[in-house]
């Protein structure tokens, strides 16, 4: 009676961490890509939604990774995967130049917005010169959080500040290092600004995570555009690339948009599809009301 | 010839000498005594007898045979054994820690087992069997180790200070078993500050001060 | 603290009812960290042994090594192993890279300090006349050594079931080589820095209720087999 307990105990140290690995499957079991992409794309809730209709027609298993922007290209250089689905269109060009990546499409878009608390002490709502609003804040010393972390958003937030020729330093401003949620539970908790995607910031709204209002939309400067890039075979010739290639028709193709389009998060738009090839012009894109 | 020979033996420790003997015989068949006050080498005499430390300089032969240490000791270990004036029991069973020996030699565990518990028959704590070794006194945990060495079967016993700390009903009765194990053809050499009881019965007798041999009688 | 009691009570019920996403961090978790404690102590337990057993030169030089290694952030181990395991690093070619294996990597680079400096401490407390005691009555020195790991069964035990710990408990080296793939390398915590990076805190307390019963019903087993 002991030895038959022991037996299966014995059993769930020894057999069970190389049962599980078999059936986990490193490859050959169903061919899989290995995709690095923003948080913000994954945290959406959206690359769940999309990948299994993509798995299904393809048989394809897609990996998703998420990482910052800047993280996700990096590991597209040193070839770790073998595509990325990113959003920081110049950083996505040298990425190309560079001979690291292939086959750029746009993919989606949605925009940015300066979130800041009800009150809004540098009075900046309505706003639509969004880099006369960033030197309000700047002016009154409101308190501004960056997200810090060479993410687009990041990326983004810092060309904002060049056009408003000033750079964010003194006690007002802090750079925290973090992903777009926990920057907006920082900035919610300390009544800050902060710029987001509105993607996120509709999720954590949604959520009654944060009270903080949409204050400054719809600048032009403000579209933030999706792009999907290939990793270059010619220079990581062991990557999945004709996967990759399957992957990047599949977002751009007539079914993804469409998935795109229909994707909802509380009833609201996060994400609108640009067509295939046409260059994303995202002028004033809001979600409608 | 049944004794240990001693030739040119020299043991220290760090610098100091423990033990300086230059010309030596043991008997091991029946008992042999060795006596002299704390700090007299006893202890570092009869380690090495029994195969634990190898002396720095000099020759020990046992029964004709050169004595080894380490690996190749393994064959006069298994003759010679060693109940230490401080023992320790393993994290076993009493019945266990007896039957190790047996084991050691290669014994299936049934075997074992029984020559174990005769041996605790022997010196009257058969009933400490089942207990673990931790829930011993410290006359039971003496009396274990001496049964744990008689049930190795080794040819000789070398017992350090046997009847220390052993109440006087007990420390009586071990006399008795010491010399009757004696009378039966086991080799005993005992060491020991408090030589009274053994004096009438040991074939030899030596005293040792400073590590060197006073007398030999 | 309602705002936390919320998504608490939420994760601990989709917990209880199987949701697959809570089982399938329940499994990687123990997948990994199994993995690795078993083949780190396989590996550092004999250099437990031998640094608590045996002199040699440089003998003082490794043990300072292993403390020193101890207090290394997991995120370090996470970045190093990364730049062996990266397609540019010189192991890429192996492709273990966001993986249930690159994570196993990992954990046993953690966790083997961990058990050759508890395994020598345990060793080196057992009683020194043991070793004498077993030779005396005529063990063998293969039986000696044995003997003297099991005298020590208790503390080698205790440092197993650390690594363990460690290992489910892990964040940096999951996150930089495993990937964080949902259903593939996303073990507990990861998906706990995840939930709190999105906001759900209450949600990521859940899953560390589920972590720690994870390691207590591990625990639990371990004295099971101690006993029998």
């Amino acid at each position: 009676m002991h030895c038959s307990v022991d037996k299966w105990i014995w059993a769930f140290f020894f057999v069970l961490p190389f049962m599980v690995h078999s059936s986990s499957g490193k490859l050959g079991a169903q061919p899989l890509i290995k995709l690095a992409t923003s948080t913000s794309t994954d945290n959406s809730g959206l690359l769940k939604y999309l990948h299994p209709t993509f798995e299904r027609m393809t048989g394809v298993k897609v990996h998703t990774i998420a990482v910052g922007t800047g993280k996700a290209l990096a590991l597209g250089r040193n070839g770790d995967v073998d595509a990325v689905l990113v959003h920081a269109r110049a950083a996505e060009d040298k990425f190309v130049a560079d001979g690291h990546g292939v086959n750029r499409r746009d993919v989606m878009a949605n925009d940015f917005i300066i979130v800041g608390p009800r009150a809004d002490p540098a009075g900046i709502r309505g706003e639509s010169d969004v880099a006369a609003a960033l030197r309000r804040i700047a002016e009154k010393k409101s308190r501004w959080f960056s997200r810090g972390d060479d993410s687009g958003t990041h990326k983004k937030e810092a060309a904002l500040w060049e056009a408003a020729a000033l750079e964010p330093s003194g006690r007002w401003s802090a750079s925290l290092g973090q992903g777009m949620g926990k920057t907006l539970l920082a900035a919610d908790e300390k009544q800050g600004y902060t710029l987001t995607d509105r993607g996120t910031y509709i999720a954590m709204s949604a959520g009654k995570k944060i009270s903080l209002e949409v204050l400054v939309e719809g600048d032009n400067r403000l579209s933030n555009p999706y792009g999907v890039i290939a990793v270059n075979p010619k220079r990581h010739p062991h990557v999945r690339f004709a996967m990759a290639k399957k992957y990047i028709a599949f977002l751009t193709s007539e079914q993804g948009q469409l998935l795109i389009a229909g994707f909802r998060m509380n009833g609201k738009v996060l994400f609108y599809p640009v067509n295939g090839d046409a260059p994303v012009t995202g002028h004033g894109i809001r979600e409608p009301s | 010839m049944s004794t240990f020979i001693l030739k040119g033996i020299q043991v220290s420790f760090e610098h100091s000498k423990a033990l300086e003997i230059d010309d030596l015989e043991i008997p091991v068949n029946g008992m042999a005594l060795v006596t002299g006050p704390n700090g007299a080498g006893k202890t570092t005499l009869l380690r090495m007898l029994a195969g634990l430390h190898p002396p720095n300089r000099g020759t020990l032969r046992y029964k004709g045979e050169d004595v080894f240490y380490g690996r190749k000791g393994l064959s006069h270990r298994r003759r010679v054994t060693l109940v230490a004036q401080d023992p320790v029991l393993f994290r076993k069973k009493v019945l266990a820690n007896v039957a190790f020996g047996v084991r050691a030699r290669g014994f299936k565990s049934e075997i074992a087992a029984a020559r174990a518990l005769e041996a605790l028959k022997m010196m009257g704590c058969e009933h400490l069997a089942e207990r673990g070794a931790s829930a011993l006194s410290g006359g039971e945990l003496r009396r274990v180790a001496l049964a744990r060495a008689l049930a190795t079967g080794a040819e000789t016993l070398l017992l350090d200070e046997p009847t220390a700390g052993v109440d006087a009903e007990n420390s009586e009765r071990l006399q008795q078993l010491i010399a009757s194990l004696a009378s039966s053809g086991r080799g005993i050499v005992i060491c020991t500050h408090q030589p009274e009881w053994a004096q009438s019965q040991a074939q030899f007798r030596m005293r040792l001060d400073h590590g060197r041999i006073v007398s030999v009688t | 603290m309602e705002f936390l009691l919320d998504g608490f009570r939420d994760g601990i019920l989709r917990a209880l009812y199987g949701d697959p996403q809570v089982l399938s961090a329940a499994r990687v978790t123990l997948q990994v960290s199994l993995s690795s404690t078993l083949l780190a102590s396989v590996i550092s337990l004999p250099l437990g042994y031998l640094l608590a057993t045996q002199r040699f030169p440089g003998k003082g030089a490794v043990i300072a090594l292993c403390q020193t290694l101890l207090g290394m952030p997991t995120v370090v181990i996470g970045l190093v192993v990364y730049g062996f395991l990266s397609r540019r690093g010189p192991l890429g070619f192996m492709d273990l890279l966001f993986a249930p294996s690159a994570i196993i990597i990992g954990l046993v680079i953690l966790l083997a300090p961990v058990l050759i400096v508890f395994a020598m401490t345990a060793l080196a407390s057992v009683d020194n006349r043991i070793r004498e005691t077993t030779l005396t009555l005529g063990a063998s020195t293969g039986l000696s050594a044995w003997t003297l790991v099991l005298e020590a069964r208790f503390g080698l035990l205790a440092a197993i079931l650390a690594a363990f710990g460690r290992a489910a408990s892990e964040v940096g080296i999951a996150v930089i080589l495993g990937g964080n793939i949902e259903g593939y390398t996303r073990t507990i915590t990861t998906a706990i820095a995840l939930e709190s990076m999105k906001g759900e805190f209450g949600f990521g307390i859940a899953l560390g209720v589920v972590l720690m019963s994870v390691i207590l019903v591990t625990n639990i087993l371990v004295r099971l087999l101690q006993k029998s």
